[in-house]
């Protein structure tokens, strides 16, 4: 038979906290505090005789249905869901926008074999074909591992959106590149619209990613984060 | 023992709390043990539905929070701040006039009573 483990309250409180917080609406103080409250009735309900796993079975019973609590917390912080869903939508729509980039550049690769290296075409699409599907399947086991994990790593919430921002910048230019510059489209009326979209679209995508940092430093913690 | 009501219970939490808390600066496990006191059990809060309640207030700007190490561990201390004082007051003048109503609506004399 296998030995049964020892009773560790440490432990056991952390837990219970842990899944109290589910949802990481709380923070390191009020996480802290539920600890102490339970570590607080434990002992008092020691002193009157309940063993440390009695006292805390005891203490869970008082201290209410988990989903009643989590739901008044919800209430008390309604902002928080809002914000971690604001940064899961922006998180979103920065890795496609660098899968859009990475498939862009597979097509300019593409170019560069028929243009420069002579490839024939119907070699050069097949090679074209199989790395953006080898990318596309490595990417969906990446998010399919990271979903079941329920985690995001540290270095990935800088990456994503830095390398977007590289991607916005650097995709139109490669499509220029080895084009001729015609001035006078860029003079005219409607070169003039294209170039402020353009531009307000470029200002637009540098203030969203501000504010995902802005939204990440203040709410850090409402994603699960694993280095 | 007496049982209320939730609607009441919950009506009543945030001013028992401050007026807990108007008595001096309090951690939470404690605010439960001196309600359960004051009203010698009448009042049997679910315990964990204080620390919401004590995060809106905070929210709030009604109370403020600071850290102590007891124990060995960082205890959340609370204290009733300038504005949470005068809403106290607010609060106070409420329940006092409703409780008068009620009174008079009860007294056994007034023709409003119903049996």
């Amino acid at each position: 038979m296998a030995p049964t483990k020892p009773f560790d309250l440490r432990i056991e409180v952390d837990t219970y906290v842990n899944r109290l917080d589910n949802n990481l609406l709380l923070n390191s103080e009020e996480s802290d505090e539920l600890r102490d409250h339970f570590h607080c009735q434990v002992e008092e309900l020691s002193e009157l005789g309940l063993s440390e796993e009695e006292a805390f079975e005891v203490s869970k019973m008082r201290f209410g249905e988990r989903q009643l609590i989590q739901t008044e917390f919800h209430k008390a912080k309604p902002m928080k869901m809002i914000y971690r869903y604001l940064m899961v939508g922006l998180l979103l729509l920065f890795s496609l926008e660098l899968i859009e980039a990475l498939i862009a550049y597979c097509s300019a690769f593409m170019f560069i074999l028929i243009d420069q290296l002579h490839v024939p075409f119907q070699t050069a699409s097949i090679i074209d074909l199989s790395i953006k599907g080898s990318l596309l399947v490595t990417l969906s086991f990446c998010v399919y591992f990271k979903l079941k994990q329920g985690t995001i790593s540290k270095w990935l919430l800088w990456f994503i959106p830095v390398m977007s921002i590289v991607a916005q910048l650097t995709v139109p230019a490669l499509f220029n590149f080895g084009m001729s510059y015609d001035s006078s489209v860029y003079f005219s009326i409607a070169g003039k619209a294209i170039m402020n979209s353009k531009i307000i679209m470029v200002i637009s995508y540098l203030l969203s990613v501000g504010l995902f940092f802005v939204l990440w430093h203040r709410n850090g913690k409402s994603l699960r984060l694993s280095n | 023992m007496q049982n209320y009501s939730k609607e009441l219970i919950a009506a009543s939490t945030i001013p028992i709390v401050l007026s807990i808390l108007k008595r001096g600066d309090n951690y939470g496990y404690k605010i439960i043990k001196e309600v359960q006191e004051i009203s010698e059990g009448a009042l049997n809060w679910k315990e964990g539905s204080l620390y919401p309640v004590l995060t809106k207030l905070e929210k709030n700007k009604l109370i403020s929070s600071y850290i102590k190490t007891e124990n060995g561990r960082n205890r959340k201390y609370y204290s009733l701040n300038d504005t949470g004082k005068s809403f106290l007051v607010q609060l106070q003048s409420e329940w006092q006039s409703l409780h008068e109503i009620m009174q008079k609506i009860w007294r056994p004399q007034n023709p409003l009573i119903l049996e």
